[in-house]
């Protein structure tokens, strides 16, 4: 039964992150490709230019050092073309995070409207059996979560793979063997990722709820005021919280902690690869300059797909809360 | 403003200051790393000294781990920090709320108050987090990188000091064109939540009445500004990445440039130049977590402003020094009292105007008029849930102000308009009344206010859960519930609201004869819409317009008061009608 309910839940995180992308591209299709695009160029234009400065020293510098009178021509035309390299970079990078604005905002108002009309065709059962405050906590909490994972894990999860594949290709070039065992470290790596990731979102999910709930208990007590004061259930009522509260806490301290760690173990992780390659390879330095952003890229990927994946879950909780129903 | 929320750090503060120092050694273990890495293909691999790279090796596996525990350290530190300080704004803000008067409450609205408990909230916690951890280790790699630049050239590394500054004035001037909208945005939050949580109250009808549509326009219009105003905010954001590398990307072709021209004249090494580019790097990642930091805490501003409002908010109704702590008996007197909710409003149309009452303990008081007469404004001043904006109101011949609030609203008990039961079981909900109330007391509450007989038909009896709002019950049994649960406090006043609008005449009939004969002690005062309620009461009341019109018995009134003679006869002519229909039909 274990097994079954494991799978399901990462059908579920497949399921919703297709829902989402299928949420964007039908609404946003063509922004969604300038974005694409945009990435793409701002992608290149960084790693083209940290190969371009070894460029610049080793094949335009290095042979003009101890020239009495240095024709300069080279330097200047390669320093423009680094110049309009960076602008296309820089461009780029506006395009794609002004657009996606467009996009994740669309998205998620569209995401609300439909929530909206989804829960005017529910059955009145649902909404005896569901505290208001739990249902409205979806639109404020749950969607805001949502803003994240699509104006910035997208794109940085995109920008990622592009600059592992242009990266990868550049050490393929350099040594196979060496790649082969970086590709070795990179899947201790992912194995690492996912451990966490799982603890974390498990506990995300935790704490979307306790958070639904203490806005449920909120909302009941701020609607029933007057009898509150009346009945002078102050007390009682600031004991209720507290426990909700607590619970709260706890399970965000849990997914926060989760979360946090996970950056710090693969980057050592990484660093531990970094020495045994070099004891193993002892290669030259461009490899390692390599090596590091290859590194750090699978750290943003991982954390860009594992932090948004939770909050993809709750709102398609319920999106579904209301098909259980009917 | 930071100082009154960092009140509430309270018992997390050594979780507060441990984080950045964790976070500390973290940076320096970040700093050592790259260099040993350096010195490996440096030293050892270029001499290939293979004792020395184990050397160095065995030395970056130490810390390596040291670098992954202060990385946890600090990680989890950082969660039960900002978790924790979550949790206390939380309970700040709640505890602060249960002391509102009515008016403190209106002034904020129900749906901005829990959108300030819970989504701002939210936003101060992740902001507080990242500045414990970002906003440490940022600036420490930041001014780490600079000193190595000058290190090394001290020339090129004066182009840095002087890009920076002008990027930190743009960041700036982006952060404060940003946030008035995120304001705006959360203003718009708390519309959101009250649309969606008057649609969820109201469900019933919007469904009897195939209102979805129009709620769904209703929806549309606050789902669309919110959108706007965070478009136009992110917007504004947006510009700090492109100006952040523009600035480090300048930096990197004038070192370019100018270093080429010093490599090539001799004055600095080709490697040299590598490093300060890579330095120039680790400046631009700082700076991208800085402005990542900045951005939240630019979005948190606004919610933190609107926490603290609600900390700072204090209640008007309060305590005076020294208050009386028992009410002598049930007697109330109104003096020349005038109200109006707001005191902002135009003084010429006050709800309650030169009201004027003068009640003995164990009247039986009726109060009539038409809807909007300012009935229930009247009940509300006695146990202080408004205070009189003129005059003043005695109870037991003490000024409803001197009282202790508690022991005053003890002995007033109120049975709304609106009847409010909460979620849990008919017990539990009776026992707001009195916590501490046997069984048996229940049971006999529950047969005065005749809602004993339908609860014991209830499978669970006294255990039956009821919903949110009480939904599992009908009007009238949900009335009766709550007029149980205020008799359960033994109060010297009773107030009954057009309480018992959903029951039947029979019935309340039942319950005003077991009021006149169990509890002849307590005051009682009725508001109804119903004549019959309030005919055998001792003496009536007629509102109009927020002033009393007339006051005395039935008979008098009927002889004396001509709103009291209209609505009588058409309600007495209404039941007669009614008769001869049945009569009727029953031919």
């Amino acid at each position: 039964m274990e097994k079954e309910t494991k799978k399901s839940k990462n059908k579920n995180t497949f399921k919703t992150l297709k829902r989402l992308l299928k949420y964007v591209t039908s609404t946003y299709k063509l922004q969604f490709v300038v974005v694409c695009i945009s990435i793409i160029v701002s992608a290149i234009a960084s790693v083209l230019g940290v190969q371009f400065i070894k460029y610049l020293i080793d094949d335009i510098i290095t042979p003009l050092i101890g020239n009495a009178n240095p024709d300069y021509s080279n330097l200047l035309q390669a320093i423009i073309i680094m110049a309009v390299i960076y602008i296309l970079g820089i461009i780029g990078t506006y395009l794609y995070n002004r657009l996606m604005i467009n996009i994740s905002q669309g998205v998620l108002k569209r995401i609300r409207t439909e929530m909206f009309h989804h829960m005017q065709t529910l059955p009145i059962k649902y909404f005896d059996s569901h505290p208001h405050g739990e249902t409205m906590s979806t639109y404020t909490n749950d969607v805001d979560t949502l803003r994240q994972m699509i104006s910035q894990s997208i794109p940085q999860v995109f920008s990622c793979a592009i600059s592992m594949i242009a990266i990868l290709f550049a050490m393929f070039a350099t040594d196979i063997y060496m790649t082969l065992f970086v590709l070795v470290m990179v899947a201790i790596m992912v194995l690492v990722s996912k451990f966490f990731a799982k603890r974390s979102s498990k506990n995300f999910i935790a704490q979307q709820k306790n958070l639904s709930i203490v806005d449920g208990y909120i909302e009941e007590m701020m609607a029933g005021q007057k009898v509150v004061k009346v009945f002078r259930y102050e007390e009682e009522n600031k004991k209720k919280f507290d426990k909700l509260n607590e619970a709260l806490c706890d399970s965000m301290t849990k997914a926060n902690s989760y979360a946090n760690t996970l950056m710090p173990c693969i980057m050592n992780i990484g660093n531990l690869g970094y020495v045994l390659v070099a004891v193993i390879g002892r290669s030259s330095n461009n490899k390692w300059n390599i090596n590091n952003r290859w590194n750090s890229s699978i750290f943003t990927i991982y954390k860009s797909i594992y932090k948004p994946t939770r909050s993809s879950i709750t709102t398609n909780e319920l999106n579904n809360y209301g098909t259980s129903w009917s | 403003m930071i100082k009154k929320l960092s009140k509430f750090i309270g018992q997390y503060k050594k979780d507060s200051i441990l984080t950045p120092i964790f976070v500390i050694f973290e940076v320096v273990m970040e700093v050592v790393i790259p260099y040993l890495m350096a010195k490996i293909i440096d030293v050892g691999v270029q001499n290939g000294d293979l004792n020395y790279i184990f050397k160095i090796g065995a030395i970056l596996v130490v810390s390596a781990f040291l670098s992954l525990t202060f990385g946890m350290l600090s990680g989890r530190f950082a969660a039960k920090a900002s978790s924790g300080f979550a949790k206390n704004l939380r309970k700040g803000m709640f505890y602060n709320i249960q002391n509102y008067s009515f008016t403190n409450i209106d002034k904020f609205s129900t749906s901005s108050l829990v959108t300030r408990l819970t989504t701002d909230v939210t936003n101060v916690q992740m902001a507080f987090q990242m500045i414990i951890r970002i906003l440490v280790r940022a600036p420490i790699m930041l001014i780490f990188a600079l000193a190595m630049a000058f290190s090394i050239n001290s020339k090129l590394a004066l182009i840095f000091v002087v890009t920076m500054p002008i990027l930190a004035v743009a960041l700036y001037f982006i952060s404060i064109k940003a946030h008035p909208y995120f304001e705006k945005v959360f203003k718009k939050y708390d519309v959101l939540n009250r649309v969606v949580g008057e649609n969820l109250n109201a469900i019933r009808v919007v469904k009897a009445y195939n209102r979805e549509e129009y709620e769904e326009k209703k929806f549309e219009e606050v789902n669309s500004k919110v959108y706007d105003l965070f478009k136009k905010a992110e917007k504004i954001v947006a510009f700090n990445s492109p100006a952040m590398q523009l600035t480090i990307y300048t930096c990197i072709l004038l070192l370019s440039w100018l270093g080429a021209k010093m490599i090539i004249g001799g004055s600095m090494q080709a490697g040299e130049l590598s490093s300060i580019i890579t330095y120039a790097w680790q400046i631009l990642s700082s700076l991208m977590m800085l402005s990542f930091v900045f951005v939240m805490i630019i979005i948190a501003q606004s919610s933190a402003e609107r926490v603290v409002e609600v900390l700072d908010e204090e209640s008007t109704i309060k305590n005076k020094e020294n208050p009386v702590m028992e009410v002598k008996d049930g007697s109330i007197k109104f003096e020349n009292v005038s109200f109006q909710y707001d005191d902002a409003k135009a003084e010429d149309e006050l709800p309650l105007e030169d009201i004027n009452i003068d009640i003995k303990s164990g009247e039986t008081i009726g109060i009539i008029g038409a809807t909007g007469s300012s009935k229930s404004t009247i009940v509300n001043l006695i146990p202080r849930l408004y205070d009189v904006t003129k005059g003043s109101i005695k109870v037991g011949g003490v000024d409803v102000r001197d009282y202790d609030i508690e022991t005053l609203r003890n002995e007033v008990a109120v049975v709304l308009q609106k009847n409010v039961l909460f979620s849990g079981t008919i017990k539990e909900n009776l026992k707001w009344g009195n916590k501490k109330a046997t069984d048996e007391e229940i049971v006999r509450v529950c047969k005065l206010a005749q809602a004993d007989g339908f609860i014991q038909e209830f499978p669970d009896k006294y255990d039956t859960v009821l919903d949110q709002g009480g939904t599992n019950v009908s009007g009238g049994q949900k009335q009766r519930i709550c007029i149980a649960r205020a008799l359960l406090k033994k109060p010297k006043i009773l107030i009954l609201d057009d309480s018992t609008s959903a029951v039947d005449t029979k019935t309340d009939a039942l319950i005003r004869k077991a009021f006149r004969e169990e509890i002849p002690n307590t005051t009682k005062i009725i508001i109804a819409q119903r004549i019959t309620s309030v005919e055998d009461a001792d003496r009536i009341i007629v509102l109009d317009d927020g002033k009393i019109n007339g006051i005395g018995t039935s008979e008098e009134l009927l002889k004396t008061n001509e709103i009291y003679k209209e609505v009588y006869e058409s309600q007495k002519k209404g039941e007669e009608d009614n008769g001869e229909g049945n009569k009727e039909e029953q031919k």
